[in-house]
C-alpha cells in the first residue's frame, strides 16, 4: 500500500510540474512568435512612411 | 526593470520549492491515516488557494476597466485568470490522483469537485470567448462581466464542504479545524508563498506579451489608415 501511496503522490507533484512548465513553454513559444509580428509590422509601417 | 522582477521571482520561487519538496519528501513522515499520499496536500491545497487569489484579482481589475475603461486592467485580469487556470488545472490533477488511492475512484460528481471543474471551465470560456471579439473595447468589457460572473463560483466551491445538508465525497475541512498537524504548516504555508511567487513572474511574462499585442494591434491599425 505504501508503494502505491509513493508512486502516486510521485505522479501528482510530477503532473504538476509538468502543467507548470509546459505552461511556461507555452508563453515562451507564444512571446517568441508575437515579438516577431511586432517587428515584422514595424518594418512594414517603416517602409511605408519611406 | 519588469524582467529583473521576473528572474528574480522566478528564482526564489524555484531555489524554495526545492528545500520546501526536500521538507515534505525527506523530513515530514506520513500522514498517520493515509500515509505518503496525504503529502499531496501540501500542493492540492496551495494550488487551490493560488488559482484563487488570482482569480480574485481578476475581479478586481475587471470591476476597475468596468469603472475606468483602461486597458491595463483588461490585461492584468486576462493575465492572472490565464495563471490562475494553471494552478486550477493542478488542483484538480492532484486531487485526482490522490482520490483514486483513497477512495478507488478518479472523479466523483460531488458539490465541491463538480464546483471546482465548473469555475475551471467558466473561466476557459473567458479565454476562449476573447479572440472571438475583434474590437477591443467589447472584447474587454464582455470578458470583464464574464470574469466577474465566473467568480460567483468560487464561494460555492468553498462552501462545498461546509454546508451541513450536503453530502460531499471530498474530507471535511481540515485547515480551521485544527485537523492539520503543527509540523505540516510550515511547508504548507510555504508551498502557497513559493506558487505565489511563481505564479506572480508567470503573470507578468504574461502581461509583458498582452502589451506587445496592444503594440501589434495599433501598429496593424496604423498600416490599414496608410
Amino acid at each position: 500500500m505504501d508503494a502505491i501511496n509513493q508512486t502516486f503522490l510521485f505522479y501528482g507533484y510530477t503532473a504538476a510540474w509538468i502543467i507548470v512548465l509546459g505552461f511556461v513553454l507555452i508563453l515562451v513559444r507564444r512571446g517568441q512568435r508575437i515579438d516577431r509580428e511586432l517587428s515584422r509590422l514595424k518594418s512594414l509601417v517603416e517602409d511605408k512612411e519611406k | 526593470m519588469r524582467d529583473k522582477a521576473i528572474y528574480i521571482l522566478g528564482i526564489l520561487g524555484t531555489l524554495l520549492m526545492i528545500w520546501n519538496l526536500h521538507t515534505i519528501f525527506v523530513v515530514l513522515p506520513g500522514e498517520a491515516a493515509q500515509g505518503q499520499i496525504g503529502k499531496m496536500l501540501f500542493i492540492h491545497v496551495p494550488a487551490a488557494i493560488t488559482a484563487y487569489s488570482y482569480y480574485a484579482v481578476a475581479v478586481v481589475c475587471s470591476i476597475a476597466f468596468l469603472v475606468t475603461k483602461n486597458f491595463k486592467y483588461d490585461s492584468v485580469a486576462v493575465s492572472s485568470i490565464e495563471v490562475a487556470q494553471v494552478f486550477t488545472l493542478v488542483n484538480l490533477v492532484t486531487g485526482s490522483l490522490w482520490g483514486h488511492v483513497i477512495w478507488g475512484i478518479w472523479w466523483t460528481w460531488d458539490l465541491r469537485l463538480t464546483s471546482q471543474f465548473m469555475c475551471f471551465m467558466l473561466y476557459l470560456g473567458y479565454l476562449l470567448m476573447r479572440p472571438a471579439i475583434a474590437e477591443a473595447t467589447q472584447r474587454a468589457t464582455m470578458s470583464a462581466i464574464l470574469a466577474i460572473f465566473a467568480a460567483a463560483d468560487i464561494p460555492l466551491v468553498v462552501m462545498a464542504i461546509r454546508l451541513h445538508n450536503v453530502r460531499t465525497q471530498h474530507p471535511a475541512p481540515v485547515l480551521e479545524t485544527g485537523g492539520v498537524d503543527a509540523t505540516w504548516w510550515p511547508p504548507l504555508a510555504t508551498g502557497y508563498f513559493v506558487l505565489m511567487l511563481i505564479a506572480a513572474a508567470l503573470v507578468l511574462v504574461r502581461l509583458r506579451q498582452e502589451t506587445v499585442r496592444r503594440e501589434i494591434d495599433s501598429l496593424r491599425r496604423e498600416l490599414h489608415a496608410m
